[in-house]
C-alpha cells in the first residue's frame, strides 16, 4: 500500500473548499487592535509620567535641601506654603539687604526675662533672632553682629535682644545643638556655650558631638546636668518647640532671621544695616 | 491540494523596508485556510490567523526575510495547540462547511466523522510531525517546508515519509484498519 497516497487521502478531507478568508475586515480588526493597545500604552505611559511626578514632587519636598543660599539657610518647603511678605530692597544707599515689612509680628508673651533675653524687659524696641546652630551664616552673624548690636542698643537698654532657636530639617544635628545651649542656659551657661557651639560649628558638624564642646565651656559639674537634661527634660525639647512654632506663626522659612518690631531682616545682614532702622526709631521725636 | 504558489518565496522582504499591510493581504487567505484545515472552525480560524499576524507584528526580529516561514510555523502550532487544548469548535464546523448537493446526509455524516478522526491522530502526533503533514497538506514545496519548520532540505523527504508512517500507525491504532484498505 502506498502509505504517501493513504495519507495524502485523509488529510485531503480537511481541505476547506472553496472558503475565502475575508482579509479585509481581518485587517480592519487588527488595525484596531493596534489603535486600542496604543491608546492602553498612552494612557499607560500618562499614569505612569503622572505617578512619577507624584513620586518626584513628595521626594523634592521631603529631601532637606542643600545650605547654598548666600542669604542664609532656607527651611526646606514641607511645610505649607511660606509666604514671606513680599521683599522691598531698599536703594543701596540705605539698606543694601533685603528689608521686609512683616506682617502683624507676633511677639511671645512678655514674660520675665530668661537665659534666652538679654536687655531691660522696657526697652522700646524688640528684636528676635531666629538661628540654626548647624547653619554656616547664623555662626558668621552670630559671632560677629550680634556682639556689636549687644554693645551698641542692648546694654544701653533700647532694645531687648532674644535669641531663638530655628532648627533646620536639613542640618542633623541642629535640634541636638540647641537643646544643649538651652539645657546649659539653665544651668546658666547659655552666651558661653551658644557662642562655644556657633565658633566650633565646623568641628561638630561632621559627628554631632555638641557634648564635647558645650563641656569645654560648663563645668564638669554642671555639666552632668546638662547631660542630663538633654537626654531627659522634656524642657529641652519644648524650649525648641516653642520658638520653632513661633517661627512658623511668623512665616519665617530662614535663618538667620532677625525681626525688629515689624521688620524683618533675612541672611547675612550687616549691622549698619540693622543700625539704619534702629536708629530713626530711636530717635527723639 | 492548494497550492499557495511559492508563498514563502515571494516574501523577500527586508526587515527595515517591511510592507506589513501588503504582507497580510498578500498571506492572511492562506493562513487562514492552513489553520482551518487543523481547528476546522472558519471563524476561529481566522481569529488564529489574525493572532498570528499580531505575534508577526509584535516581533520586530521576526519580519524581513524570514517572515513569511515564521508565520507559517507560528500558525500551524497555534492551530495546533487550540486542537489539543480541546477547543475544538466541531459543532460550528457543520454550520460554516455546507455538504455539496451531490452528498446524502449519510455521507456527510462519515466525511465529518472523518476529518475529525484526521485531527484526533494529528492531536496525538509528534509536533514536528503533525506540522510537517499539515503544511504539506496546505501545498508548501520541501524548500518552504524546510525554510518554514528550520529543516535540513535534504532530510525533508525522509522526515515526511516518517511523519505519514507515524500518522498511519496512530490512525490505525485509533480507529483500525480502514475497510477497502482506504
Amino acid at each position: 500500500m502506498d502509505v504517501s497516497r493513504w495519507v495524502d487521502g485523509r488529510l485531503s478531507a480537511l481541505d476547506p473548499g472553496n472558503w475565502r478568508p475575508d482579509s479585509s475586515a481581518a485587517l480592519a480588526r487588527l488595525r484596531h487592535r493596534d489603535t486600542s493597545r496604543r491608546r492602553r500604552w498612552w494612557l499607560w505611559a500618562t499614569v505612569s509620567a503622572a505617578a512619577l511626578a507624584g513620586c518626584a514632587g513628595l521626594l523634592l519636598v521631603s529631601t532637606p535641601s542643600a545650605c547654598a543660599n548666600p542669604l542664609g539657610c532656607s527651611q526646606p518647603v514641607r511645610r505649607a506654603p511660606v509666604f514671606l511678605p513680599a521683599v522691598a530692597v531698599a536703594p543701596k544707599t540705605a539698606a543694601p539687604n533685603p528689608v521686609v515689612a512683616a506682617p502683624a509680628h507676633r511677639v511671645a508673651p512678655a514674660r520675665k526675662a530668661n537665659f534666652k533675653e538679654s536687655g531691660s524687659p522696657t526697652a522700646p524696641i524688640t528684636c528676635e533672632l531666629y538661628t540654626d546652630y548647624q547653619c554656616p551664616f547664623c555662626a558668621t552673624f552670630y559671632l560677629e553682629t550680634v556682639p556689636r548690636l549687644v554693645a551698641s542698643y542692648v546694654d544701653s537698654g533700647k532694645v531687648r535682644l532674644i535669641h531663638r532657636d530655628f532648627p533646620l530639617a536639613q542640618h542633623r544635628y541642629a535640634r541636638l545643638a540647641a537643646r544643649y545651649a538651652d539645657a546649659a542656659g539653665e544651668a546658666g551657661y547659655y552666651q558661653a556655650a551658644a557662642t562655644r557651639i556657633f565658633r566650633t560649628q565646623a568641628v561638630w558638624s561632621g559627628d554631632g558631638d555638641v557634648d564635647g564642646q558645650v563641656a569645654q565651656v560648663v563645668p564638669p559639674a554642671a555639666m552632668e546636668g546638662v547631660r542630663a537634661r538633654v537626654r531627659n527634660d522634656p524642657a529641652a525639647e519644648q524650649s525648641v518647640a516653642s520658638d520653632e512654632a513661633l517661627a512658623r506663626a511668623n512665616r519665617i522659612d530662614r535663618t538667620p532671621t532677625l525681626v525688629c518690631n515689624r521688620h524683618v531682616f533675612t541672611g547675612h545682614v550687616s549691622f549698619s544695616e540693622i543700625q539704619e532702622y534702629l536708629d530713626p526709631l530711636l530717635a527723639p521725636q | 491540494m492548494n497550492a499557495p504558489g511559492g508563498a514563502i518565496e515571494a516574501v523577500e522582504i527586508q526587515a527595515d523596508s517591511f510592507d506589513f499591510e501588503a504582507f497580510f493581504q498578500a498571506h492572511y487567505g492562506h493562513i487562514a485556510r492552513v489553520i482551518a484545515r487543523v481547528v476546522g472552525d472558519h471563524g476561529r480560524a481566522e481569529d488564529l490567523a489574525a493572532e498570528a499576524f499580531w505575534k508577526l507584528w509584535q516581533t520586530p526580529q521576526a519580519r524581513g526575510e524570514s517572515a513569511g516561514g515564521w508565520l507559517y510555523r507560528t500558525a500551524v502550532r497555534m492551530g495546533l495547540n487550540e486542537l489539543r487544548s480541546g477547543r475544538r469548535r466541531l459543532r460550528y464546523e457543520a454550520l460554516t462547511e455546507a455538504p455539496p448537493d451531490a452528498l446524502t446526509p449519510e455521507e456527510v455524516h462519515a466525511a465529518a466523522e472523518e476529518r475529525d478522526q484526521v485531527r484526533q491522530t494529528l492531536a496525538v502526533l509528534r509536533e514536528r510531525q503533525a506540522e510537517l503533514l499539515i503544511l504539506r497538506a496546505s501545498g508548501l514545496s520541501y524548500d518552504e517546508l524546510a525554510a518554514a519548520l528550520g529543516l535540513n532540505r535534504a532530510s525533508v523527504g525522509t522526515l515526511i515519509a516518517r511523519a505519514q508512517q507515524a500518522f498511519r500507525k496512530e490512525y490505525i491504532q485509533l480507529y483500525g484498519t480502514p475497510r477497502n484498505g482506504r
